[in-house]
């Protein structure tokens, strides 16, 4: 199928655009089979929009007379108007947009057409590997090894080739392990805390199912995490009602007399539709114009989204306190082991590990736990807050995951190495993008399309000099101690800089930083005269 | 120096008979997020003073009339006083012995809800820093009327109220229209509620147009008139212009009003003027506002939907949103429709002051700058007549059924800080200077904020026995505390958003207890930082230029190429 046939409509001329903190503009608009383009046709201007069609979340048109109105909502929150003259032409053009912004076949996406001058595909694609990563952990060698039981990812199609487990757990038992846990998650080391030697392990649910079916070779597994040290900590992100009604569907929980090391802690956590649904009513709430305090509030506070927050960051402090202050390895699991598992598996690193706050430690984190870790972008992220489209898997685990370190670096301004610019970036960029990073639900997808072949690195493009200084947090000042959240209701705010981004007000603050920033990097460049 | 103001405090009776324990050893103290501190406790007639034994540490002074309430709680024989501060603070003092515990307690009672004004701190204050310039003198009318002057010639400065007669609440000069005699101002007072007849409160240099500021007219149920208030408003309006009347009233309790003889200026009387009613409320409302805002703020509960629910019904941030609202209603008639426009509530001294005053910060750059704001507080506040004494009297802990309380002052200095965080660049001061004016209000060493009017300040002979905040403030080393690292002064209007969304809890004065602000405090130090040591590197780039630039001159070979 080729992309021509969907356009039956390539350009229009005099169309009207209305966009958010500009004022309305004439010109001509063009449909490409992965944009569209808007050039505008005004004496001594040359302002254009160009728009990934993948980034429209919905369009609705409206007709009077012999022209058109398309309402394009964006997944990065924005709302754009065209007003478009001729009713056929504007049927053609939202058909286009309706039928192009929703493609289902991977390689037709953009990142597979994108080339730009200053990027090589022959470029390394991604910031590490497993294998990288492992090597440069000298400290885990001693107790830990990296297994190429899943090379072919026969054994869990959702993990990388390679992954880090005990010295003493052959591949045998890890393919035991496997069958024992759903999607074939068996746990795997995602951190090591220096410090004192304590790990962070994630998995998915063990199928005991309503049997209380036991695996000997899973037992033997996390009783080598944890060796000669007493206990170690189940962080499971379900309720203890929910863990046993899992049981009626085949899967389960850890049970005391079976794991007797561990202690279960169970904390709640939403996914899925009801984070989905969370999201919409949110941003529902920030586009209502009714000016009254009293239902701003009520619809804040109906949506639920901060409450969300505020559980994501106290499981997580929670996680951080089991292995930083009371000196004990963790494991973390819900269901599947790709949602909520990676969500305060990354936080809890932000928390303790001062690497991780660096701009590229952070990129390298979320490559290594939510890229490589198998968290399903694709499913994820089809459709954001406008959607019409009955939801399926769509879920923004990755835009709470953001809001969550949006709220660690306000309350801690010098320790985050990178700034909201990074973050407001990445949710676009996980929605729609250039770049082939958050392409596809895991690795071994990732590898039958030839991604990483054909396609560029977004971390990898961050890196590059220009966009360090912008991404960069001017006031960094590392520090070696844990960050702890507050995670008090008072202390929780909503993140305006995304939410709001396309009214005023963000604009001004957006402006300071602007400011700062650029003073910062006028410095750098005096220092090196 | 210190110890003998305590003797001389502690000589006067009042005092001495309110305090029958003077001192306490073996006292703990607990504060939010800092350690707990043992040491000496002392009451004098003025402060509550915590010493610890060891040199350097922390000691706590604090200000009998800072404090807002106190209970009492006992555990065995130690006693525990949990000291309520009208800055929102919480303490807590662990007091060995019930009798002592007992007598500190009502000593703190009493000396904190003292009613008379002339045996306050401020008089008893004596300054340690030099007084460069003496902050009683900074903004006189006078001086303020001569910078009008110099753009326009319609306004004159009225003495008709020198003796505090015409308007017990108006300061001795007044800004009226040129063609206005005392004796017609004297007829309009009598037709507006406490005497308080239209007076300017800001000419706007762009266009010409006025704001002025009133009480409500006295028309009653048989809706009375005054022919010279007529003329007085009417003369501020140029020739086929029609101006605006601003009533922060809704149009019921302006009807309501009419029972109890006040009213508001009727269509067929007043036809050049176009009424608008807005909702801003007062009094109890407000109190009991901020009461719930502060319980809500202290709520220790971990539920998100608890805390936005009682946000909500505080109904805080609605007020702020009427206010702001209103404020950039009277802009918008100044600046945008180019027509002049009269403020007035009930008595003209709460709600009207916040519009007057807010208009003009969304209007007028000068109003943005450190000495400006100083000046509008002045002016719009303690020379029209703010009842500071009376609306500052209990803050939110207070257990006393409220009376005249109303945080109207606190609610201003919130709408100005929604407009300082829109608009980051457009203000010299910083939200500090914002935080120390709320404080200031309500428990100060100066007697800026002491009494009620011009009047009483004059019967009380405050600029003479008194200092003034100002004159501590304008001092080099706390003006650089309190100024904003990011001003670029900026000549325009600027116009806030009041959409519900833009609107912030003021975490700054609300939960600044609950929290700690190191984290905050460092990343805005850094931030100073990084802007004094650009502007260091640019005038190093400037004065290289200018060398390079004479080496060439002098150096002919330079030149040649």
């Amino acid at each position: 199928m080729e992309f021509s046939d969907h356009i039956k409509t390539a350009n229009v001329e005099d169309v009207v655009l209305r966009q958010p903190l500009h004022p309305p503009s004439r010109g001509t608009l063009c449909i490409t089979g992965h944009h569209l383009l808007f050039s505008e046709r005004e004496e001594g201007s040359s302002q254009q929009v160009l728009l990934l069609l993948r980034n429209i979340d919905a369009v609705e048109k409206r007709m009077s007379g012999s022209s058109g109105t398309i309402t394009i909502k964006c997944k990065d929150l924005r709302v754009l108007q065209l007003d478009i003259p001729g009713m056929e032409q504007c049927l053609n053009i939202s058909r286009s947009i309706e039928t192009l912004s929703c493609l289902d076949n991977v390689s037709e996406m953009y990142p597979f057409f994108y080339r730009p001058t200053d990027l090589s595909l022959q470029d390394q694609w991604g910031l590490s590997t497993p294998e990288k990563h492992y090597t440069q952990m000298k400290e885990l060698h001693e107790r830990w090894r990296l297994s190429s039981v899943n090379k072919s990812y026969s054994v869990c199609p959702s993990y990388p080739p390679a992954v880090i487990v005990p010295n003493c757990i052959d591949d045998e038992t890890l393919k035991k392990v496997a069958k024992f846990r759903q999607g074939g998650r068996f746990p795997v080391l995602c951190y090591y805390h220096r410090k004192n030697g304590m790990v962070i392990m994630r998995s998915s649910q063990p199928l005991t199912g309503a049997n209380r079916k036991r695996c000997k070779e899973d037992e033997l597994l996390l009783q080598a995490v944890i060796e000669d040290s007493d206990k170690g900590f189940i962080i499971d992100t379900r309720s203890s009602q929910q863990v046993h009604q899992a049981r009626m569907t085949g899967g389960g929980f850890e049970s005391k007399s079976f794991y007797n090391c561990w202690k279960r802690l169970h904390r709640q956590m939403e996914r899925g539709k009801a984070l989905q649904e969370s999201l919409i009513k949110l941003v529902e709430a920030c586009s209502d114009e009714s000016h009254s305090v009293d239902r701003w509030l009520s619809k804040l506070e109906n949506s639920k989204w901060l409450s969300h927050v505020q559980t994501a960051l106290s499981t997580a402090g929670l996680l951080a306190e089991c292995v930083e202050r009371d000196g004990h390895s963790a494991l973390v699991h819900g269901y599947e082991g790709t949602d909520c598992s990676l969500l305060i598996c990354t936080l809890a690193q932000l928390i303790m590990d001062p690497f991780c706050r660096t701009l590229e430690g952070f990129l390298a984190l979320l490559e290594r736990e939510w890229v490589q870790a198998g968290h399903p972008f694709q499913q994820r992220c089809a459709h954001s807050a406008y959607s019409h489209a009955r939801f399926q898997q769509e879920s923004p685990v990755f835009l709470l995951l953001l809001d969550c370190v949006w709220q660690l670096w306000r309350q801690f301004p010098l320790a985050l190495g990178f700034s909201e610019a990074l973050l407001l970036r990445l949710a676009n960029e996980v929605y729609a993008s250039d770049y082939g990073t958050f392409l596809c639900n895991n690795d071994q997808e990732r590898c039958a399309l030839g991604v990483k072949d054909r396609t560029h690195c977004l971390f990898r493009a961050l890196l590059r000099p220009a966009e360090i200084d912008y991404y960069s947090n001017p006031l960094y000042e590392p520090t070696e101690l844990a960050i702890w959240p507050s995670v008090h209701p008072q202390s929780l705010q909503l993140w305006r800089g995304f939410f709001l981004r396309w009214t005023q007000l963000a604009h001004h603050l957006e402006e300071v930083q602007e400011e700062i920033r650029s003073m910062v990097i006028e410095w750098a460049r005096v220092a090196q005269r | 120096m210190v110890y003998s103001i305590l003797i001389k405090e502690y000589q006067i009776m009042e005092f001495a008979e309110l305090i029958k324990t003077p001192r306490v050893d073996g006292v703990v103290l607990h504060r939010p997020f800092m350690p707990t501190v043992e040491g000496t406790l002392c009451l004098t007639g003025h402060h509550l003073i915590l010493s610890s034994r060891q040199d350097n540490t922390e000691e706590l002074w604090l200000l009998h009339s800072n404090i807002d309430s106190i209970e009492k709680r006992f555990v065995g024989s130690v006693g525990s006083i949990i000291v309520k501060c009208k800055d929102l603070r919480v303490i807590q003092l662990d007091i060995p012995g019930m009798e002592e515990c007992l007598n500190i307690a009502s000593s703190i009672e009493a000396l904190s809800t003292l009613d008379s004004v002339s045996l306050m701190y401020p008089f008893f204050y004596r300054p340690m820093f030099e007084v460069i310039e003496d902050g009683w003198n900074s903004y006189l009318p006078q001086d303020a009327f001569k910078e009008l002057e110099s753009m326009t010639d319609e306004w004159r400065l009225s003495k008709v109220n020198k003796d505090f007669t015409v308007c017990p609440s108006y300061p001795p000069l007044v800004a009226v229209p040129i063609n206005i005699d005392d004796d017609t101002l004297k007829k309009v007072a009598t037709f507006r509620h406490g005497g308080r007849f239209p007076v300017l409160s800001y000419y706007h240099k762009k266009n010409g147009m006025v704001m002025m500021r009133a009480g409500q007219p006295l028309t009653g149920t048989n809706g009375r008139r005054c022919k010279e208030d007529e003329k007085l408003i009417n003369a501020t309006l140029r020739p086929g212009k029609r101006g605006y009347i601003i009533d922060t009233r809704t149009i019921n309790v302006a009807q309501q009003a009419k029972a109890r003889g006040g009213g508001f200026e009727s269509e067929g009387n007043y036809p050049q003027w176009r009424r608008i009613h807005k909702a801003i409320d007062r009094y109890n409302v407000l109190q009991e506002s901020l009461i719930k805002l502060v319980e809500a703020c202290n709520d220790q509960s971990h539920s998100m939907d608890r805390w936005l629910s009682k946000l909500e019904a505080s109904n805080w941030q609605t007020h702020i949103k009427e206010i702001l609202t209103t404020a950039c209603l009277a802009a918008q008639c100044i600046d945008r429709e180019g027509a002049s426009v009269l403020v007035h509530g009930t008595e003209g001294t709460d709600s009207t002051l916040q519009v007057s005053s807010l208009a003009q910060i969304i209007l007028d750059p000068g109003c943005r700058t450190i000495k400006g704001f100083q000046g509008l507080v002045d002016r719009e506040w303690l020379q029209a007549g703010h009842p500071f004494q009376q609306r500052c009297a209990q803050s939110a802990y207070s257990n006393s059924k409220p009376r005249q309380e109303a945080p109207a002052f606190l609610l201003f200095l919130d709408c100005v800080w929604q407009v300082l965080r829109q608009f980051p660049c457009s203000f010299e001061f910083n939200e500090s200077f914002l935080v120390l004016l709320f404080e200031h209000a309500y428990a100060s060493q100066f007697g800026t904020f002491l009494g009620s009017c011009a009047a009483d300040r004059a019967r009380l002979s405050l600029p003479e026995k008194t200092v003034s905040l100002w004159s501590w403030v304008n001092r080099p080393q706390e003006l650089e505390r309190l100024t904003n690292p990011l001003y670029e002064a900026n000549s325009l209007v600027i116009w806030p958003s009041v959409a519900p969304q833009s609107l912030l809890l003021w975490e700054g004065l609300f939960l600044r207890w609950n929290r700690s602000s190191k984290c905050l405090d460092e990343a805005y130090d850094e931030m100073v930082h990084i802007i004094e040591y650009n502007k260091e590197l640019q005038n190093k780039v400037n004065s290289l230029r200018r060398q390079l630039a004479q080496l060439e001159t002098e150096d002919p070979l330079l030149n040649t190429p």
